[in-house]
């Protein structure tokens, strides 16, 4: 236990990352790695589609596990929540995978995430209700990257999301977020028919709802 | 979430605020103000006070609140589109500037002015921001250009107020250079934001914006 990280998560990640350099990182090998924990973190792991299993990849790499206290909503900036928390982050990552406000684990391979990644931690936060977190973090990772003239980028997530996976509330926020950029973003047209394709078989689906975001 | 009721859609209270809205105020110089009404944990207003100077603040003299003609879902999205203008802009701010709203965020995503653009007003940045995602309330192209001759005795008097507050030579430049453009005035938009649908033209903006200042009145 003492070898793992705890920190209240960070809506901007900017932050996150700001965060992240300026500490100094724990290792967490895989003798460190509690027993009950390595079929939570690899169940993480397939839900977020990484092939390989998460704790594999860590001792692979020599690389660090991130346990962030996701919180609720309005214990968003409690200080840190110490061990007895941990716990309770690693049974729900070990009991079914991060409760309501509960648990939400980053995970770092080879020193940065990657931005679908993020994506897909933001759709955590949105399917466990922390809809605002979750968007801001949509918001964000896509927005940084422009700002960074990180088109390549973004447009590769826009190719390769596949929309089934993610909210609509996702979908339509990675929409707006490109809006801007649309004109450099050559995978964004076809995102954009696969978010109305897949949208339009809900029954409650409306022309409107994706109206101007083309 | 329904929209707010009511031939003008105003929002009474929290309860009714579906995630963002359109406030009207009065200002402490005696001019209308506007800007939006957030119902998100993070920021709960974000107007663009003056020049340089964006504010989450409450605004003063808060006079009406009104419901967008827009979905919640995509309402949500302006919502987190504000929290990101905000987080980007609140240290450095946004000039202002007669500059038209449209299609502000340049192709590296942020909201930014640039020449030869000199800023927006508290009402452009509203449409700025709901033509950011995607959302145009106004029907620019229906706005006459130059501006009316008090739109333009406005627009001096914003140059003489800036050249009387020392703010940068080079900014008012900009500014005087714009001298003419279209003027989108607050009441117009919380008007717009009061429509039944939108783009709203500037006829029907009129319409409802002298509705509003009747309503005010009261």
């Amino acid at each position: 236990m003492a070898n793992i990280l705890h920190r209240n998560p960070q809506s901007s990640k900017t932050r996150h990352f700001q965060e992240i350099e300026s500490i100094t990182r724990p290792t967490l090998v895989a003798g460190d790695i509690p027993h009950g924990w390595v079929d939570g973190l690899d169940r993480f792991s397939n839900w977020i589609g990484h092939r390989k299993p998460i704790h594999q990849s860590c001792v692979d790499l020599g690389t660090h596990i991130y346990i962030w206290d996701a919180g609720k909503p309005d214990v968003e900036n409690a200080p840190y929540a110490g061990p007895a928390q941990a716990e309770d982050v690693a049974s729900g990552i070990c009991d079914g995978l991060a409760p309501p406000a509960l648990a939400a684990l980053y995970f770092e391979i080879s020193n940065r995430l990657k931005p679908e990644d993020f994506i897909r931690l933001a759709q955590l936060f949105i399917v466990n209700g922390s809809s605002e977190r979750g968007l801001d973090l949509v918001y964000d990772t896509i927005d940084d990257l422009l700002i960074a003239g990180n088109f390549n980028a973004v447009d590769t997530l826009l190719k390769k999301l596949d929309c089934a996976e993610f909210a609509q509330k996702v979908l339509l926020c990675l929409l707006t977020a490109t809006l801007g950029a649309k004109d450099v973003l050559s995978h964004r047209a076809n995102f954009f028919k696969r978010v109305e394709y897949h949208l339009s078989g809900s029954s409650s689906f409306s022309p409107k709802l994706l109206k101007g975001l083309d | 979430m329904a929209r707010a009721a009511g031939p003008l859609h105003i929002v009474h209270g929290l309860s009714d605020l579906r995630h963002a809205a359109v406030f009207l105020s009065g200002d402490i110089e005696g001019q209308m103000h506007s800007g939006f009404a957030l119902d998100t944990a993070a920021i709960s207003y974000l107007h663009l006070m003056r020049h340089l100077k964006l504010s989450s603040n409450v605004p003063p003299d808060l006079l009406l609140v009104l419901d967008p003609p827009f979905s919640d879902e995509r309402l949500e999205l302006v919502a987190t589109l504000c929290r990101r203008i905000n987080k980007l802009n609140r240290t450095d701010g946004i000039p202002y500037g007669f500059s038209c709203p449209e299609l502000r965020f340049d192709q590296s995503g942020k909201l930014r002015i640039s020449t030869p653009d000199s800023g927006l007003t508290c009402a452009s940045f509203v449409l700025a921001v709901f033509d950011s995602a995607g959302l145009p309330l106004l029907d620019y192209t229906t706005w006459a250009s130059p501006a009316s001759a008090a739109d333009q005795f406005w627009q001096d008097s914003i140059i003489n107020i800036f050249e009387q507050s020392g703010v940068d030579p080079t900014h008012i430049e900009l500014l005087k250079k714009e001298k003419g453009v279209p003027r989108f005035r607050p009441d117009q938009v919380a008007g717009a934001a009061a429509s039944e649908s939108a783009p709203v033209e500037h006829s029907r903006a009129e319409t409802l914006a002298a509705t509003l200042r009747r309503h005010i009145s009261l």
